[in-house]
């Protein structure tokens, strides 16, 4: 051989090498662990040192994933139609053998002419342990040369680097995404055990879900059977409209059919499914498209249905990983729900339903406290049934508890949903705090609940039976600044009330006070 | 001089021949650069512009994804009626394009004049 040739040989062995050791920089020195840009730059190095007019990459997963050089779309068709699963199987018997195929020595007729009209010449099936991974197909030389054995040798060698470092980025990947998980989970249960605030929880999971996800917007509604919303977080969606399609009862939606379905399942939605309403919640524009989904909970022990939903862009994919941490934590919302439905219970009182003396104590400490740092006021009623020992004598306790089931009825419909605290104090007393409420708003509502319990009657052995109740009422900082302050004058006006012949508000007056 | 990290792409139009641009490359044509190139040059040829010629004269390096971007803007231009030539490129560089071929696709000028004459 000429010294000319012999160092033009070595000059090209120089490239190659330095070629390969790219490749294996970017591989497995890179930080980029998304398998499509270490993939691109496999075969865009491959591609620029043999100068192939294409090259194709097929992951050979249930996706069976391409990666193509250039843009179009068109070619890419062609490939996964020549692709068919006797390729697949040529490539699989050359996995004693191993090397590249050549397009000219495959007997199928059709694949070859195929493969050939799409300018394919090679053809190198991917091993690792010993199972066909991946393929790497490529394309005509632009200066029209052939491939030559020692060619079809190389490019084998970079190809099985390759798939082992592709291999180890999936590998890498999945264990990071599974690390993540387990702390996430790690964090969730920590927050149960610790933080029974059922928003901030809810709250915590919604966060997290869209964040896993890469979702842009969601939100959790848990409601009871008969509609009554218990408990709804959402990000990413403007608060007026989500509660305009609540209120609206939106029937045509995704959400409605969310609550119809009757199973907990994985419901994908596009956004031809979306009403009108909708729509114009989650903001679906032309240009992106977003996939929905969402889960139906049924705590049916507690009567509860509850739908988690997430808004993603349809063009990112969702793995089956995905939709495994979406189930997993759409359900650990169901024992955070239970957990905090036993707290609710050691909270409410069994007969009225309305928080119990303890509770009712523990958030006027905290209402003052608000209230003493943004300079609001708070007012506490003290209310209670007039001449409930005769009636429970007279008439029972069974018609006493009817009697007291109806006035925490009528309290709870006429107090702030949310906001006030409604509590049952013992006996046939109650106490309601109203947080950012001065005296005359707290009159206002107790005068209106003195009024509906007025209008109640009963009857009971053909006589008709009526019910009045007597309040009192003080306030902060107008009446007084402290917590048992607060409640003895509340207390101290109601008794004024009684006094006065029942079935009357009495705003606390210090003149007027009983020394 | 200093060494220049990274690509930097400049272009301009070439008098008196409407259609084609000269675009001066300096630094690495490395795997980052190689994707700058084809960042810059695209929008010049759908522009208009299909008549290529590269200055590589502060061009120091060339690897295989810098070829291959390089072949890009080469067949980009070329399926537009146009051409890609390269002019006074360095001693290294050209050894590369030499080994791999590309001087077989790709006409290489010692100056600007010869591959204007040459249009």
């Amino acid at each position: 051989m000429e010294v000319h040739e012999i160092e033009k040989k070595l000059k090209r062995k120089m490239v190659e090498l330095l070629t390969m050791c790219d490749i294996v920089k970017e591989l497995n020195f890179s930080s980029e662990l998304d398998i499509g840009k270490v993939i691109e730059t496999f075969i865009n190095s491959v591609a620029g040192l043999f100068l192939m007019d294409r090259a194709v990459f097929v992951l050979l997963d249930k996706d069976n994933e391409f990666y193509i050089t250039g843009e179009d779309a068109a070619y890419k068709e062609g490939i996964s139609i020549a692709l068919s699963p006797k390729i697949v199987g040529i490539c699989a018997e050359m996995k004693e053998k191993g090397g590249a195929l050549s397009a000219e020595e495959i007997k199928d007729e059709e694949i070859r002419g195929r493969l050939k009209g799409l300018g394919i010449e090679l053809i190198i099936p991917m091993f690792l342990r010993k199972e066909l991974k991946a393929l790497f197909l490529a394309g005509r030389r632009v200066n029209q040369e052939a491939y030559s054995e020692e060619d079809s040798g190389l490019i084998f060698a970079f190809a099985n680097q390759a798939i082992v470092s592709i291999e180890n980025a999936r590998f890498f990947k999945s264990l990071q995404r599974h690390v993540e998980e387990l702390t996430i989970f790690n964090e969730i249960t920590a927050a149960i055990n610790s933080d029974l605030d059922i928003n901030t929880l809810l709250d915590m999971v919604l966060g997290v879900l869209i964040k896993m996800l890469n979702a842009f917007a969601g939100f959790i509604i848990i409601m009871r059977e008969n509609r009554e919303t218990l408990f709804f977080i959402f990000h990413g969606l403007d608060e007026k409209k989500i509660e305009a399609l609540l209120r609206g009862k939106d029937k045509d939606g995704m959400i409605s059919k969310s609550l119809i379905s009757s199973t907990e399942k994985l419901l994908f939605f596009n956004p031809e499914d979306a009403s009108s309403q909708e729509k114009d919640l989650f903001n679906y524009d032309n240009q992106a498209r977003y996939l929905w989904f969402s889960r139906s909970l049924f705590v049916r022990k507690e009567n509860m249905i509850g739908i988690v939903g997430l808004c993603k862009n349809i063009k990112e994919t969702l793995s089956d990983e995905d939709i495994n941490l979406f189930l997993t934590l759409t359900s650990q919302l169901i024992t955070i729900v239970l957990n905090a439905r036993l707290y609710e219970l050691s909270i409410t009182d069994g007969l009225t339903n309305l928080f119990v003396h303890t509770y009712f104590e523990q958030r006027l400490r905290e209402e003052l406290s608000r209230a003493r740092r943004y300079s609001s006021s708070v007012s506490v009623i003290m209310m209670d049934i007039d001449r409930f020992k005769e009636l429970n004598d007279s008439l029972g306790h069974q018609m006493g508890n009817v009697v007291l089931k109806r006035l925490a009825s009528i309290i709870k419909f006429s107090v702030r949903k949310n906001e006030d605290i409604p509590s049952r104090w013992g006996g046939d007393e109650f106490a309601i705090i109203l947080p950012e409420t001065g005296r005359d708003g707290a009159f206002v509502l107790a005068e209106r609940i003195r009024r509906n319990m007025e209008n109640f009657s009963f009857s009971q052995e053909h006589k008709e039976r009526k019910v009045s109740i007597s309040a009192g009422i003080s306030s902060f900082p107008s009446d007084s600044l402290e917590e048992k302050d607060l409640i003895e004058q509340a207390d101290t006006a109601l008794y004024q009330a009684k006094k006065a012949g029942g079935n009357k508000v009495v705003l606390f007056n210090l003149s007027s006070m009983d020394k | 001089m200093a060494r220049i990290t990274g690509l930097q792409v400049s272009s301009r139009d070439v008098a008196g021949h409407p259609g084609a641009a000269l675009i001066e490359l300096k630094g690495d044509l490395d795997t980052p650069g190689g994707q700058k190139l084809a960042q810059e040059v695209f929008p010049i040829i759908e522009k208009g512009s299909i008549s290529l010629i590269f200055n590589f004269c502060d061009l120091e390096y060339i690897n295989s994804i810098g070829i291959y971007n390089l072949m890009r803007c080469f067949k980009k231009a070329s399926n537009k009626g146009g051409f890609l030539k390269l002019v006074a490129v360095k001693d290294q560089v050209r050894e590369v394009l030499e080994v791999v071929g590309l001087t077989a696709v790709i006409r290489l000028y010692n100056t600007l004049d010869e591959a204007l004459a040459d249009i």
